[in-house]
This record gives structure tokens, C-alpha cells and sequence, in this order.
């Protein structure tokens, strides 16, 4: 697993955009979305190999993606997307959507100033600290008995909100409303509801967190206002995703696709990328488990919103925390998109990348339709995060970045930096940290990370999605 | 080197363990130790239960996935993080055994939770007399 010495060679191909040409099974060219500083980085993994492998998916049309903040995953890149033509046989992969499925970023505006948040700082994070839970075994928000697990599945977070944990705003500001159609409950096995069934309302380890942030550049006024940004104002962006119920779902469904492949005459460079044709028995029965488990992702979130609400109300004696966007980056979706001058019904993969809708899109809601789709994309732990939105035509299916993307390894990451010196360090800063383990904090330093105002202006540069707002943390609730 | 033993080996996103040991059994206890060094420190905490732990017979590379599965399962479902393994082939070709485990509140989290295990670039195999493994697992 060391960095293969055999880089794909990429030859300029307009503003921030690398092309990989066709060449042994590639079906299509990669295309890598990147700016000068940031594509050394690129060359650095194996990231350009896994570009290369998803090329060679059947069904593939247009090219292999990668985001500017791509780097080394398993099967797929992080950081990539691909779309498959679902009338040519094109395929689905569990690997191309990773194993947290409808991993996502949602934002909420609060009325208040920084300044406002100064000295009740402490108090609101310990408060989100007791309430919110992370690390291992700590409970969940939403506690739920079995038998409600699967309407929670099929019905996401409109299921919640029913319940009281939510407004509306709630709904019509998330991704397909809190809700992707199609799930099938009955294709989620029996590990996968016992992971799910005590963590609805959980934030989980690694890179998720929840962070009080202030909205510090404004770069684009009329987006800014219409998504009711203003600067200096205090947000909360909530990074989690379907935790263990979605981690077994892509696990069961790789085993099932791994032995079905032979059967179904589809062979990949690299087992993680097992696939099976949409329209095949092993493909819906994914897409169903699938959808299952992104709704399961946002209505974790809606229960973590609904549990900061409560922090706010209780500390601050105000829970009116809008709903700006939740968008999901780990997902597969069916999509209309014109290819070769055809319509045609695509999977579009987007794993770590973040669907980015452009003005007009039918798909948004009324009030965000005339601006785009917001596009969340949050920093690392200390670092800056960006509110952007979609433009047209766009690029990669209408897809954008997803956060800074490591250019560390955890391991690395742990040698240069004591998760103590961390904390101290980013408290000197200003910004509050609670966290599940300090040395843990480590593996999540900044320096481990590429320059998020790099990943964001290239985005910008090769026409992906626009920069509207820089947000920076106050406060890190870390699992 | 030592006959047997794991270290944790540099990914950019996620984890990657490698194991080895004189036989095969040996090998898939150092990945499932090395499996849970990535985010706990036991110290003294005391044994509470033990709980079995096999996998059918299949080809080694699932066979240790099935085994990394599992211990990630126990954490997450039962709330226990084990601590010792014991592990013997079986006649049929597969593995069985048990471990020991710990209460997960009475350990110390030093890192993210694994909650998958990769079939990217995983490979076991014995080579001049020992077994050796690579598995990404997801964090």
C-alpha cells in the first residue's frame, strides 16, 4: 500500500483542470480539477491511480472526476466522482459512495454576533459537550425502539420533525428534502439495524465534529443574503453522517456484489470498487439499502440539530437556529444530465465530493432557486470553512469539493503533533475545544490538511461552484 | 523481527494495519490487536466477559475481514472493546476461538473508531514460514 511509483501523467487542460488520457481498460479520460499548488499534492498518493481505476467502470460516460481536494481512498478516490449510463449497463458501486454513506455537512444560522457569544462562550460549549454525543458508546439524542427504526429509514428526517425535532425549514432546506425515495428497509440485514438502532443522534470519531463558527468574509453579497449570511454572525456546521448502520450497509453489499460479478461479467482492477449494473437485482437491492441509509445520515443530523437547539435555548435563552443546507457528500444518486447531446439517466457517484445544483435547478427549493445550491464545505479542526454555491453550467455532473482533503496521514499527523500542544494551541487562538480524546485530536491537526482557501478558490477558478462566505471556528466539539 | 507482532503503516484518510506471525491464527490475532490499538489503551481495565469469535471457511483474505468485522461489531453493539484474542484453525478450514473483553467506559479512546474493514489493497499470505497481512480499515 505505498504510493505506486507509476504516476498517470497529466497534461494541462484549462483553467485548474488536468486530463489523464485513455489508455489499457480506461473507457473514459480522467479529468483532476486542480490548481498549480495543489495537483504536486495530487502526484503525491495513489489517488491518480484510483482516477484511473474508476475510469474503467462499466457504463462510465464522460470521464472519471476528481475534485481539487481529492486524495488517496479505498477503491475510489476521496474526492472523486463518476457517473454511469444506466440504459448502457452502467453500474453502482458501495465503494463509490464509501462506506459512510450520506456523510454530510449541514449549516445553521443563529441571530447572534459574535460578540454576543463571548462571554457565554464556555458555558454553550460545555453544555453542547454533555449533550452531544461522541466518541465510543455515548448514547444517542433520539433514543428509539426497534420497531420504529424502519420508518425512521424510510422516511428520514421528516420522521423526526413529526416528532417534534425539527421545523419545517428543516425539511425544505435539506438535500431531497430529509427524505431519498426508493428505500428498502428489507435489504438492510440484521447487524446493520442493531449498529443503527442506538445512534440516531450521534456525532461518531475521526473527522466529524460539530463547530460554532463566525461568518468572517463575505465574497459574494447577493448569495450572501439571500442564504441569510451576514458577517460576524454565529452559524453551527454539523459534520456526521449514517455511523455504523451506514458503514454495514456498504460492507454487506461489496461481500454480495464481490461474489456476484463473476456471475454478472463485470471485473474491476481493485475488489473495492465491486459494482453490479443498476438495473441488476444486486444493484437495486444497494440503491434501496442505499437510500435507506442516507435517510438514516439526515435524520442523525436533524436529531444533532436538535439537541444544539436545546444548547442554545438553555445557555443563550434562543433556539432559533435556521437551517441553511444539509448536502450530502457520500452518495449515489439517479440523475438526468445531458451527455453527447442526449439526456440520459446516470448513477452519479459522489464520493467525497458534494452535489452543487446551479440557479434555475428544479430540484431546489423555491427560495434558493433563483441563487443555487448551497455548498458546504467544511475546513479542518482550527481552519476556515466556506458557504459556495452552485453555477452554471458547472462541471462533474454539477459537483463540487467537499472539505480541505488530508494530505497527512493520521499516523504522520500523530508524530509531528501531541494532541495536548493542539488544544492549547487552537484555545490561544480563541477557538473552544471539547473532545472524546485528546490524543485523537492529533490525527485531526490542520497541517495535516491541504489549504482550504486554496481548494475553495480553485473550485471557484475552474468553474465549480462560486465562493459566497469564509466561516471561522469558535468552538470544536470534536468525536 | 520479531516472529510475530502489527504496526499501523501511513494512509492519508483511514487506517492501515499490518500483522505477522508463525502460523495463520497467529496473524489474524496481531491484526485484530492491531485493529483495536488504533483507538483504545486498555491499561488494567478488567476483564468482564468473553465472547467466541470464529469465521467460516473461505479464502484467508475473508477470512480476516470476517474476523475485523466482528470485533468492530462487538464494540459498536455490545459497548465492549476485547483485549485478548485466542484463535485456532479448525478442521473444516476456517477459524475459532474467543476473546476477552473490557467494558468500552473503562478504556482510554486514543483515536478514531474503526467501522469498516477495505478490501483495497488487502493481502495475507505465508511467506518462508510466516503469515503476513495488509487491511485498510475505514475510521
Amino acid at each position: 500500500m505505498t504510493p505506486s511509483p507509476r504516476v498517470p501523467s497529466l497534461v494541462p487542460d484549462g483553467p485548474d483542470r488536468w486530463r489523464i488520457e485513455p489508455s489499457g481498460d480506461m473507457r473514459v479520460p480522467g479529468l483532476v480539477y486542480a490548481s498549480d499548488v495543489l495537483v504536486e499534492g495530487v502526484r503525491q498518493d495513489q489517488a491518480l491511480n484510483q482516477v484511473v481505476n474508476v475510469a474503467t467502470l462499466p457504463g462510465i460516460v464522460e470521464a472519471s472526476y476528481a475534485m481539487p481536494d481529492v486524495h488517496w481512498g479505498y477503491g475510489f478516490p476521496i474526492g472523486g466522482v463518476a457517473a454511469t449510463d444506466v440504459e448502457d449497463g452502467g453500474v453502482v458501486s458501495p465503494g463509490g459512495v464509501g462506506f459512510d454513506i450520506s456523510c454530510g455537512v449541514r449549516l445553521l444560522v443563529s441571530p447572534l454576533d459574535a460578540e454576543e457569544l463571548a462571554a457565554p462562550l464556555g458555558s454553550l460549549m460545555d453544555a453542547l459537550d454533555a449533550r452531544v454525543p461522541t466518541g465510543l458508546g455515548a448514547g444517542e439524542v433520539m433514543h428509539l425502539h426497534g420497531e420504529e427504526l424502519p420508518a425512521l429509514l424510510s422516511q428520514g428526517s421528516p420522521y423526526l420533525v413529526a416528532r417534534g425535532l425539527g421545523v419545517e425549514g428543516d425539511l425544505s432546506h435539506c438535500e431531497d428534502g430529509g427524505v431519498l425515495g426508493g428505500a428498502d428497509v428489507g435489504a438492510l440485514s440484521e447487524r446493520a439495524m442493531s449498529r443503527g438502532l442506538h445512534q440516531v443522534g450521534s456525532l461518531g470519531s475521526g473527522n466529524h465534529f460539530l463547530e460554532l463558527q463566525v461568518v468572517d468574509q463575505i465574497h459574494d453579497a447577493s448569495a450572501a443574503t439571500a442564504f441569510g449570511l451576514r458577517h460576524g454572525q454565529v452559524c453551527v456546521m454539523i459534520h456526521s453522517g449514517s455511523r455504523g448502520l451506514g458503514h454495514q450497509v456498504c460492507s454487506d453489499h461489496v461481500h454480495t456484489m464481490r461474489s456476484a460479478m463473476g456471475r454478472l461479467g463485470v471485473a474491476v482492477p481493485d475488489p473495492q470498487l465491486a459494482c453490479a449494473p443498476v438495473d441488476s437485482a444486486e444493484g437495486r437491492s444497494y440503491l434501496g439499502a442505499m437510500a435507506a441509509a442516507a435517510n438514516y445520515g439526515r435524520a442523525n443530523r436533524q436529531a444533532l440539530t436538535y439537541a444544539v437547539r436545546q444548547c442554545f435555548a438553555a445557555t443563550l435563552g434562543t433556539d432559533r437556529l435556521q437551517l441553511l443546507y444539509d448536502v450530502s457528500h457520500n452518495l449515489a444518486k439517479l440523475e438526468w444530465h445531458e451527455v453527447a447531446g442526449r439526456r440520459r439517466l446516470l448513477c452519479v457517484h459522489r464520493k467525497g465530493a458534494t452535489r452543487a445544483l446551479p440557479p434555475g435547478h428544479p430540484d431546489l427549493p423555491s427560495d434558493l432557486r433563483p441563487v443555487g445550491q448551497p455548498v458546504l464545505v467544511p475546513g479542518s479542526m482550527g481552519t476556515a470553512s466556506y458557504v459556495l454555491v452552485g453555477t452554471a453550467p458547472g462541471g462533474a455532473f454539477s459537483s463540487a469539493c467537499h472539505g480541505a482533503g488530508r494530505t497527512m496521514s493520521r499516523h504522520q499527523a500523530l508524530r509531528l503533533v501531541k494532541g495536548a500542544e493542539l488544544r492549547r494551541d487552537l484555545e490561544a487562538h480563541g477557538i473552544a475545544v471539547r473532545a472524546a480524546s485528546t490524543k485523537g485530536l492529533a490525527e485531526e491537526a490542520p497541517l495535516a490538511y491541504k489549504d482550504v482557501d486554496e481548494v475553495v478558490r480553485s473550485c471557484e477558478r475552474a468553474g465549480l461552484a462560486r465562493r459566497v462566505a469564509r466561516l471561522r471556528p469558535l468552538g470544536v466539539v470534536k468525536g | 523481527m520479531d516472529t510475530r507482532g502489527h504496526r499501523l503503516l501511513p494512509h492519508t484518510a483511514d487506517a492501515v494495519i499490518e500483522a505477522w506471525g508463525p502460523d495463520r491464527p497467529a496473524c489474524l490475532v496481531e491484526a485484530m490487536e492491531a485493529l483495536v490499538d488504533i483507538f483504545a489503551e486498555a491499561g488494567d481495565a478488567a476483564v468482564t466477559r468473553t465472547l467466541p469469535l470464529s469465521a467460516e471457511a473461505a479464502a484467508s483474505a475473508d477470512v480476516l475481514v470476517s474476523l475485523l468485522e466482528e470485533v468492530i461489531y462487538v464494540t459498536e453493539v455490545l459497548g465492549v472493546v476485547p483485549v485478548r484474542f485466542h484463535l485456532a484453525d479448525t478442521e473444516d478450514g476456517g477459524v475459532a476461538g474467543d476473546m476477552e473483553v473490557v467494558e468500552a467506559g473503562q478504556v482510554e479512546l486514543v483515536g478514531p473508531v474503526p467501522k469498516a474493514v477495505s478490501y483495497h489493497g488487502l493481502d495475507i499470505a505465508e511467506h518462508d514460514g510466516t503469515w503476513r497481512c495488509r487491511v485498510l480499515v475505514d475510521v
